[in-house]
């Protein structure tokens, strides 16, 4: 990759021609770090990249008023879109890793619910997601130890309010991949192999589950219900409430699938015997 | 109280935070450290449709949804019949925390003069601009035990332009992280503040009246060669890496500045923030603050004017035009920055509209003052709010002092976690009294770690 000052638009000393190649090859750059996904490196550009700014603004803020060099002017808008485009990269990746730094099972429970009740007290809250009061607390420690806050807590004489921030809002509202549809219940019938039919009981909250026979069974229900574009949490997730394992045999097996920003899709090899690929 | 088409979330709070006085937020403050859960619990619930609203708005810079009109001003006829100020007042709070950062959403240009965010500001009296916390704990400053709104919002600030009287606010938003250098655990800040010289002569045109007697200040005698000193000194400071330069009061000239501003123009790669000398012409004392690669970040007008006591103890003033506007620069890193131009900082009421209102966490002031005493006193109240300031001053001063010395300290520094014994950091001057042939500033290295502030660095460069 070219080192930043190969391309430091200086809009007061750079002819136009020198604009133009400073600016694709920027451009290129950061379409490079972007598709490797290289969030330290765009950051470490975007900082370096800053003279750049403040000489389109410098620049403009001496042609105001005059007639411009067209060319120019063409130049400071195509790269500061490119500026603005990492910044914003930059933060929607934040909030990512933030996310994903949360260590507590809860996260995504108590970002669903915060996303559909807006503001709850802590007392309420605790009940939503079956803890006590107190383990609430922890739990809410754990979900602020992040850079980027995701939770807003207001305390209210002895009493806290907890709502999402903006920013967790703006998030959860861009990447739930499947349509939030609330606390119902669905039967679904289901063609088996050998023409037999097969009751399958969804609940559809912010988790569904499925009650079947075995895995197989559990995560084609979901993909048929769901449709080709479900997704499924990872195996570590795979709990209902206090549940840690899913019974193995041919007894009654629950498969939670979790509407999660976090859901990725499940490849088969994610439950062991799985042959196929749930996509 | 009615929201139109296109109005935003800003309009709507600037409509409930008009409709509380000083005493109300106070009132209400008080009332809401009481409150019994069953209350708190229906306020969450009579306002969840709004709140959401306000949180939907997101996906449009925060400007409401035709459909969501009719229900918010159902819920605006509701507030205004009840006229419920506990509710209004964690309305407020509530729809606040609801609003992203400002940069999170308004990106703009690296730095302009902001307009308040919502359109009803001339009717509703009140002004709604951004605000960042600085990049240092402020949880024991004393703005957190206050009563007001203000310390309880995040993003945002109110100003109500009552509050502010007799001064008008004017804010600049600098959308970049310019000038802290992270550390491991902290950041490190890179400053100079240069005294220039003690050979600069005031023009100065004495006006006596059977009413007053007061002093214009026209510029310098010797500009020439003060410009020449201060274009040497920036030069080498801007080399130097310094991200904020600061010079003294009255040794500037408009030459200087467009000269300054190619300087930077030219290398627009160093960051730094300029304080500019300030220039005196037809009655006014204007100071300019220029950004990486030369922009110009505000200009503003001395507010207050100076009172001297003359040899013959007679009090004379400084005459000054001026029109009672005070400019504020939000940043990211050291939140609202105040820059004061000597006298200002001294005058309560100045100080108060800074501090108080305009949430101010900053302060760097260049002065030309014989004496230094009053500044000290000040600068020492920052402590309870928990303020960075600094303060820069000339020996040029020193022909218009009683005493005709040199009044020392030429620098003061206030660290927001000062020990209250030793509030202030300075040191005395190294030239002897002769002044240094080619260069004069003192260069500090502020280091903020593990919640603690230190200075790293500081030497008084005289050559």
């Amino acid at each position: 990759m070219k080192e930043v000052h190969d391309y430091l638009l200086n809009f007061f000393k750079d002819d136009s021609t020198q604009l133009r190649r400073k600016n694709r090859i920027f451009m290129k750059d950061v379409f490079e770090r972007v598709m490797a996904l290289d969030r330290e490196s765009i950051e470490r550009l975007y900082l370096e990249s800053s003279g750049t700014r403040y000489s389109i603004q410098g620049y403009l803020e001496s042609v105001s008023g005059e007639v411009a060099d067209s060319d120019r002017i063409v130049a400071a808008g195509y790269t500061t879109a490119i500026e603005d485009f990492m910044q914003l990269f930059l933060q929607r990746k934040d909030v990512d890793e933030s996310i994903k730094r949360i260590r507590t099972s809860y996260k995504h429970k108590i970002l669903c619910i915060l996303k559909e009740r807006g503001s709850i007290l802590h007392k309420d809250l605790a009940a939503e997601i079956d803890v006590s009061p107190s383990g609430l607390n922890a739990i809410i420690k754990m979900m602020h130890e992040t850079d980027i806050q995701l939770i807003n807590i207001d305390k209210v004489s002895k009493y806290k309010i907890y709502s999402l921030t903006p920013i967790a809002y703006q998030y959860l509202s861009q990447k739930d991949a499947v349509k939030e549809t609330g606390n119902q219940r669905k039967k679904a019938t289901v063609k088996e192999t050998g023409n037999q039919r097969k009751k399958a009981t969804v609940e559809v909250t912010p988790y569904i589950i499925y009650r079947e026979c075995n895995i197989f069974e559990a995560v084609n229900k979901a993909s048929y219900i769901l449709g080709d574009n479900c997704i499924y949490e990872k195996r570590n997730a795979v709990r209902v409430g206090k549940t840690k394992h899913i019974k193995s045999g041919r007894t009654r097996n629950r498969l939670l699938v979790k509407k999660s920003v976090e859901s990725e899709i499940c490849n088969g090899k994610q439950f062991g015997n799985l042959k196929k690929s749930y996509r | 109280m009615t929201l139109k088409i296109n109005d935003s979330v800003f309009d709507l709070l600037a409509y409930l935070y008009s409709s509380l006085s000083l005493d109300d937020e106070r009132k209400c403050a008080i009332a809401w450290s009481t409150a019994k859960e069953s209350y708190t619990r229906s306020f969450i619930s009579k306002y969840r449709v709004l709140l959401n609203a306000v949180r939907q708005s997101s996906a449009n810079e925060y400007i409401f949804e035709q459909n969501d009109m009719e229900d918010i001003n159902g819920y605006l006829a509701i507030i205004e019949k009840e006229n419920n100020k506990d509710e209004i007042y964690l309305l407020i709070i509530q729809i606040e925390e609801s609003i992203e950062a400002y940069f999170q959403w308004g990106i703009n240009k690296a730095c302009y003069m902001i307009e308040p965010l919502n359109k009803n500001n001339m009717e509703t009296g009140v002004s709604v601009y951004p605000y960042h916390h600085p990049r240092w704990d402020i949880s024991k400053s004393e703005r957190n035990r206050s009563n007001t709104i203000n310390p309880k919002l995040k993003n945002y600030i109110l100003l109500r332009r009552e509050d502010c009287e007799p001064f008008h606010i004017v804010m600049h938003y600098w959308n970049d992280n310019a000038l802290l250098e992270l550390e491991n655990d902290g950041w490190r800040l890179k400053i100079a503040l240069s005294p220039v010289s003690n050979r600069a002569e005031l023009d100065t045109e004495e006006l006596k009246s059977s009413e007053q007697s007061g002093t214009i200040i026209k510029g310098l005698i010797n500009e020439g060669e003060i410009e020449n000193r201060v274009v040497s000194i920036f030069e080498e400071l801007l080399n130097g890496e310094f991200r904020i330069i600061v010079f003294p009061e009255l040794l500037g000239t408009v030459s200087l500045v467009k000269r300054i501003q190619n300087i930077m123009r030219n290398n627009p790669q160093k960051q730094a923030l300029v304080i500019l000398p300030s220039v005196c012409k037809e009655k006014r004392n204007t100071l300019t603050v220029l950004g990486p690669g030369g922009i110009h970040i505000l200009e503003e007008d001395k507010q207050t004017p100076f009172i001297l006591r003359g040899n013959d103890g007679e009090l004379s003033r400084e005459i000054l035009d001026y029109n009672n506007v005070i400019h504020i620069l939000i940043s990211k890193e050291l939140g609202n920055i105040a820059i004061p131009i000597c006298a200002e900082l001294l005058e309560p009421e100045c100080y108060g509209v800074f501090t108080n209102i305009g949430m101010v966490n900053t302060i760097i002031c260049s002065s030309f003052s014989p004496g230094n005493n009053a500044f000290k006193t000040q600068l020492i109240k920052g402590l309870s709010l928990k303020l960075l300031s600094f303060w820069i001053n000339t020996c040029s001063a020193e022909k218009y002092s009683l005493k005709k010395e040199v009044p020392e300290p030429l620098f003061l520094i206030q660290l927001p976690d000062a020990n209250p014994d030793n509030p202030l950091i300075y040191e005395e001057r190294r030239c002897d009294g002769t002044c240094a042939k080619e260069k004069c500033y003192i260069e500090v290295e502020v280091v903020y770690e593990e919640g603690h502030f230190r200075i790293d660095h500081m030497q008084h460069q005289c050559l």
